[in-house]
C-alpha cells in the first residue's frame, strides 16, 4: 500500500504547526543568517501546478475530471518544470479529504493531463505543455509556454550526499488559500533508507507536500521529497476506525516526508531541459471541406480540397498571399484529400507534424485558376484558451493577453491595445455597466493598460498609493464605459 | 386571536377612509374613485393582437391579450408596442363589450408606445375618449388608479399611490421583444397593482385624467408597478399620428452619472456629464470627441448628470434636435474645454423583423445595432439565421443559428428586404440548390441548401 500526499490542508496543518514547534532561539546566529534569504532564492524555482486530471474508468463512460494542484521546480532557463509522478495516478478523495494515492495497479486506469497551468510566486500564470514522464527518474516535465521570459531553475547536483544526523533546509511551496508562498524549515535528516531505493532520506518530522526540495545549509540542493506516509481512513474497510497507512515500498511510518538525493533528477533534468522542443507548426487559416456538390455547384474544375474561410493576420498563410475563398488543392505535391469536414484533421495533422520551420508548398485555386505558394510555417501562437494572465487580487480581477483568435472574432486590428477581462470584479454598485468576461480592459484609472506587462506595472504602482478606488475603462464592442472599484486592502 | 384581528380590519377602513376625504372637499374619496372610473372607463378597450412568433426555425401565430384606451375622437387607442407592436391582425373589445377590428398606425420600441386606429362599422358609435393629464404635476403620495385587463380579467380595477416619480430603468433594460427601452424616460413606479394584461392602460388620477401608460411589473415582488408618463406618452402618440414612426436624432454618445466616479473625474461640484462611450463611426466620433470627456454644454446649454436617473432627459434633448442640424457642443478634457460642432443624424431602427424561409428551413432577422453589439459584429451588414428546423434543408447544410447571411448565390444580401426579394425569387424558380454565403464569426463558410418545396 503505497501513497504520496499531494498539498492538501490537514498536512498543511502539521507542517505549520511544526513549524512553530522549531526552536528558532538560534536567530543571532551563523544558521539563521544562512537561512536568510534562502525562500527568495527558492521562490523564482518553485511554482504552483494546476491540471486538470482525467480518468477512463471504462471506455464506455466519459472519463473523470478533477482539477489538481501539485508543486513543481524549474529546472531549465526555458521553463522546463518537474513535478512527482503521483500526476498520473487516480486520484482518490476520502470523506476527511485527504487525497491519497493508490498504485495505477489498484485502480486499473492511468490519468492523462490536460489543460496544465503554472504560476510562478511573482503571481504571473502560464499556460503549461504536459511533455510525459521519466520513468527512469519516476516524474513528469511540463513546459511553461512563455517564449519570451528566461527562468531561474534550480540545479540537483550530483555529487550531494548527506548523513543522518545532518541540519537541512526543507523549501517548500504553501499553496492557496494559505500561499502560495515559500516556507523554509529547518530540520534534521533523520534517516536514510535502504529501499526502494538505496539513500531514501527521511527529512523531515512532518508531512512536508511532494515537491518540496532538501536543501543543505549552505544553500545546494540535496534532496527532493518525493512521498511522505500519512495515516489515512481505510475507506475500503467496514471499520470506520480502520487506518491505512499508505506509502509504496517503504518502512511504516505516520506524517513524514521522505526525500530522494538530487543525483537521481540529474540526468533527467538535464535530458529534458537539452531536448529540442517539437513546437506545433501554424499555417493559420480557417478552413472548410470542398464537397463533390459544392464544387460542381460553384463550377470548379476540382472534386475535392480546402476552402479557406479566413486567413489570419501575420500569419505564414497570409505571408504567403493566400486569401478567403481559396481553395487548397495539393500540399506538399500530393492532392489534399478532403471532401468530408471530418477529412480536415488529417490536413491539419500534416501541417501540425511538418513543425515550426517547415516549408510547405502549396496548390490552389482562386476564381478557378491554379496557382501555387510556398508557406513558412511559424510557432502557433497563443489561442486564447492558452494565453497568459494575471490577477490583481486587490482589485478581484483577472486578465489575459491579447491573443490572435480574441482579435480576428472581435473584428480588431492586430495593434489593438489593452487585456482582456477574464475575471470580472463584483459590483458593489447599482451600476447597470457590469464589467463582464471578454470586455477590453484599455485604462485603469489615468494609466493606459496596453498589455499585461503595462497592467502588472498598473497593478504594483496601485498596491504602493493603496488608493480607496480605481477605476477602469472598458470596451465592449463600439461601446465603453468606467467602472469603479473598491480595492481590499485588507 | 384571529377573531380580535377580524373584528379591527373594518374598523380601520372607515377611519382610513374620513380621513382621507380632505377639508374643503365635499367628495368621499370613495365618489371621487368612482367618478374617475366613470369617466376612464368608456375608453378603455383590451387588445388582442395577433402576431408571428418564430421558434426553431418556424413561423407561427400567437395571441396575446393587453389592455388600451380611447384618446381622441378619430377612434385612435394608445397601447403598449410589446401588446401590440408588430400584430398582424388586431381584435379590440371596446367597454360595452362589441368586438372592433383595428389596425396599427404606428410603433416605438424606444418608449414601448403603439398607436392603434379602431376600423368602426357603419352603425357602431365611438366611446368617449379619456382626458389625458399633466404627468409633469403628479406628486408621489398621490392616489391613482389602473384600469385594464390584468390576466384578460376585463375591466379591473385597482387602487393606490405614486410610489416614486422619476425612477429610471437601466437603459439595459429589454423589451420581451428583445428591443432596448426606456432611455428617453423616467418611470411613474406605483402600488396599484398591474399584472400581465395590465400593459398598455391607463393609469389615472383622482380627478379621471390619465397620467400614465401602465407597461410593467416587478418579477418577483409586489405592489411594484410601472407606467410611462402620460406627457412623453402624448409627444410620440402625435408623432406617430402624424407620420408612422418617431424619428429621433443620434450623435453616437453614450452618458454615465457622475456618481460613482466622483473621485475619478474630480467633479463632486462642477457640472457635466461623463461620455462613457463615443461610437467612432457617428457624428461625435467623427469631430473627435473622446470616451472620458464630461459634456458641458449643448446647443448653448449647461448639461449635468449626478444620477441615473438625469440622464434620460439628457438622451431626450439630443433625440428632440431636429435631424441635420449643426449643433454646438462644449466638453472639457483634463484641463481644457473644447468646442464642436456636430451634425445630429436619425438614429437608426432599434427594431427589426423576422422572416421565414421556408423550403430553406430557417428564419431569419435583420440587424440593428443592439443586435451587432450582441453578436460583436463590426456592422450590420447582412442577416442572422435565427432559427434553424431540426432536419430542415437548412440544417442538413449545417447552418447554424447565428450565421450572419452575406451573399445568395454571390449576390449581396445587405439586409432583411434583400432577403426577402430575393427568397420569393428563389421560392417561385423552385430552383433545387442554392448557395447561401455566410459569416460564422470571423471565418467565412459555404453552405448548399437543397430546398425542398411543398407543392
Amino acid at each position: 500500500m503505497t501513497t504520496k500526499l499531494r498539498c492538501v490542508s490537514s498536512a498543511m496543518l502539521l507542517f505549520l504547526v511544526s513549524l512553530f514547534c522549531v526552536p528558532f532561539t538560534v536567530a543571532q546566529d551563523e544558521t539563521a543568517r544562512k537561512l536568510k534569504g534562502l525562500d527568495e532564492r527558492y521562490s523564482q524555482s518553485l511554482v504552483q501546478v494546476r491540471y486538470r486530471q482525467q480518468v477512463a474508468r471504462s471506455t464506455a463512460e466519459p472519463p473523470d475530471e478533477d482539477e489538481l494542484t501539485t508543486t513543481g521546480v524549474i529546472v531549465s532557463p526555458q521553463g522546463i518544470v518537474m513535478v512527482s509522478a503521483i500526476v498520473y495516478e487516480p486520484f482518490n478523495q476520502v470523506p476527511h479529504g485527504v487525497g491519497i494515492r493508490f498504485p495505477a495497479s489498484v485502480n486499473r486506469a492511468v490519468a492523462r493531463i490536460a489543460d496544465a497551468r503554472i504560476r510562478l510566486m511573482d503571481g504571473t500564470e502560464y499556460a503549461a505543455t504536459h511533455l510525459g514522464r521519466d520513468p527512469e527518474a519516476d516524474v513528469a516535465f511540463f513546459r511553461i509556454e512563455a517564449d519570451d521570459r528566461e527562468f531561474v531553475p534550480v540545479v540537483f547536483g550530483a555529487e550531494t550526499s548527506a548523513s543522518v544526523g545532518e541540519r537541512v533546509v526543507v523549501v517548500s511551496l504553501l499553496p492557496e488559500p494559505l500561499g502560495p508562498a515559500v516556507a523554509v524549515e529547518l530540520s534534521r535528516v533523520q534517516a536514510i533508507t535502504a529501499s526502494p531505493q538505496a539513500g531514501y532520506m527521511v527529512a523531515t518530522g512532518a508531512a512536508d507536500p511532494v515537491g518540496s526540495l532538501v536543501v543543505s545549509l549552505d544553500g545546494e540542493l540535496i534532496g527532493y521529497v518525493d512521498a511522505l506516509t500519512v495515516a489515512v481512513p481505510d475507506t475500503r474497510s467496514r471499520n470506520p476506525l480502520a487506518f491505512l497507512t499508505v506509502m509504496r515500498d517503504l518502512p511504516k511510518g505516520i506524517g513524514r516526508g521522505y526525500a530522494r538525493p538530487a543525483r537521481d533528477f540529474v540526468d533527467a533534468s538535464v535530458r529534458e531541459s537539452e531536448a529540442e522542443p517539437a513546437r506545433r507548426g501554424w499555417l493559420g487559416v480557417e478552413m472548410q471541406a470542398l464537397s463533390d456538390e459544392l464544387a460542381t455547384h460553384m463550377g470548379l474544375p476540382v472534386k475535392q480540397g480546402i476552402l479557406l474561410g479566413y486567413v489570419y493576420r501575420n500569419s505564414p498563410a497570409e505571408a504567403a498571399g493566400l486569401e478567403v475563398g481559396d481553395v487548397l488543392v495539393e500540399l506538399d505535391g500530393e492532392p489534399v484529400d478532403v471532401s468530408r469536414e471530418e477529412d480536415i484533421g488529417v490536413f491539419a495533422e500534416q501541417v501540425l507534424r511538418a513543425g515550426v520551420g517547415a516549408n510547405l508548398e502549396l496548390g490552389y485555386l482562386r476564381d478557378g485558376v491554379s496557382a501555387t505558394t510556398t508557406a513558412y510555417l511559424d510557432p502557433a501562437p497563443r489561442s486564447a484558451r492558452e494565453a497568459e494572465t494575471v490577477k490583481a487580487d486587490q482589485l478581484d480581477l483577472t486578465v489575459r493577453e491579447i491573443t490572435y483568435d480574441f482579435l480576428a472574432t472581435r473584428f480588431l486590428e492586430p495593434e489593438q491595445k489593452g487585456v482582456v477581462v477574464v475575471k470580472p470584479p463584483v459590483a458593489v454598485s447599482s451600476n447597470p455597466n457590469r464589467v463582464s468576461p471578454g470586455d477590453l480592459l484599455l485604462r485603469v484609472d489615468d494609466q493606459p493598460v496596453d498589455d499585461l506587462d503595462a497592467f502588472r506595472a498598473v497593478v504594483a504602482t496601485i498596491r504602493e498609493r493603496q488608493p480607496d478606488e480605481v477605476v477602469l475603462f472598458v470596451e465592449r464592442g463600439f461601446e465603453s464605459f468606467f467602472f469603479a472599484v473598491k480595492p481590499d486592502w485588507n | 386571536m384571529g377573531n380580535r384581528y377580524a373584528a379591527r380590519v373594518p374598523l380601520i377602513l372607515i377611519v382610513a377612509f374620513t380621513v382621507i376625504s380632505g377639508p374643503g372637499s365635499a367628495q368621499t374619496l370613495q365618489e371621487q374613485i368612482l367618478e374617475a372610473r366613470d369617466r376612464v372607463t368608456p375608453a378603455l378597450v383590451n387588445v388582442q393582437p395577433i402576431t408571428d412568433v418564430y421558434s426553431s426555425g418556424e413561423r407561427r401565430s400567437a395571441t396575446g391579450v393587453g389592455s388600451g384606451f380611447i384618446f381622441d375622437e378619430d377612434g385612435h387607442v394608445i397601447t403598449n408596442y410589446h401588446v401590440a407592436g408588430k400584430a398582424k391582425r388586431l381584435i379590440i373589445t371596446l367597454s360595452n363589450k362589441q368586438r372592433v377590428p383595428g389596425v396599427v398606425v404606428g410603433e416605438d420600441p424606444l418608449t414601448d408606445i403603439a398607436v392603434l386606429k379602431l376600423e368602426l362599422g357603419p352603425d357602431q358609435v365611438l366611446p368617449r375618449p379619456v382626458a389625458l393629464g399633466d404627468s409633469d404635476s403628479l406628486a408621489v403620495g398621490e392616489y391613482v388608479m389602473a384600469l385594464g385587463s390584468p390576466l384578460a380579467l376585463q375591466r379591473s380595477l385597482s387602487f393606490g399611490v405614486v410610489s416614486s416619480k422619476d425612477r429610471y430603468l437601466s437603459d439595459t433594460f429589454k423589451l420581451p421583444t428583445g428591443e432596448k427601452t426606456g432611455s428617453f424616460n423616467t418611470w411613474i413606479q406605483t402600488d396599484a397593482a398591474i399584472n400581465p394584461g395590465n400593459s398598455g392602460g391607463p393609469l389615472v388620477n383622482l380627478e379621471g385624467y390619465v397620467v400614465g401608460v401602465n407597461a410593467r411589473g416587478a418579477f418577483g415582488a409586489s405592489s411594484i408597478g410601472f407606467a410611462i408618463p402620460i406627457n412623453i406618452v402624448k409627444e410620440v402618440a402625435a408623432e406617430l399620428i402624424r407620420t408612422g414612426h418617431v424619428s429621433r436624432s443620434w450623435l453616437g454618445l453614450t452618458f454615465q452619472p457622475r456618481e460613482e466616479l466622483a473621485q475619478y473625474f474630480e467633479s463632486e461640484s462642477v457640472p457635466g456629464v461623463v461620455i462613457r462611450s463615443v461610437e467612432p463611426d457617428s457624428p461625435a466620433g467623427r469631430v473627435g470627441i473622446q470616451a472620458g470627456d464630461m459634456l458641458l454644454a449643448y446647443r448653448g446649454e449647461g448639461t449635468s448628470a449626478q444620477f441615473t436617473e438625469e440622464l434620460p432627459e439628457l438622451y431626450k434633448r439630443i433625440a428632440d434636435t431636429p435631424i441635420g442640424e449643426d449643433v454646438a457642443v462644449a466638453v472639457s478634457r483634463g484641463e481644457d474645454v473644447l468646442q464642436f460642432t456636430l451634425t445630429t443624424e436619425e438614429r437608426g431602427q432599434s427594431s427589426s423583423d423576422e422572416m421565414e424561409c421556408e423550403s430553406w428551413g430557417f428564419t431569419a432577422r435583420g440587424i440593428t445595432r443592439e443586435l451587432a453589439l450582441e453578436f460583436s459584429l463590426p456592422d450590420s451588414t447582412g442577416v442572422i439565421v435565427a432559427g434553424v428546423i431540426p432536419n430542415g434543408a437548412g440544417f442538413r447544410a449545417r447552418l447554424f443559428p447565428g450565421d450572419r447571411i452575406v451573399a445568395i448565390e454571390d449576390e449581396p444580401v445587405a439586409n432583411l428586404d434583400d432577403l426577402k426579394v430575393m427568397y420569393r425569387r428563389y421560392d417561385d424558380s423552385q430552383k433545387d440548390a442554392v448557395l447561401l454565403t455566410v459569416m460564422r464569426r470571423h471565418s467565412r463558410r459555404w453552405v448548399l441548401i437543397e430546398a425542398s418545396y411543398d407543392d
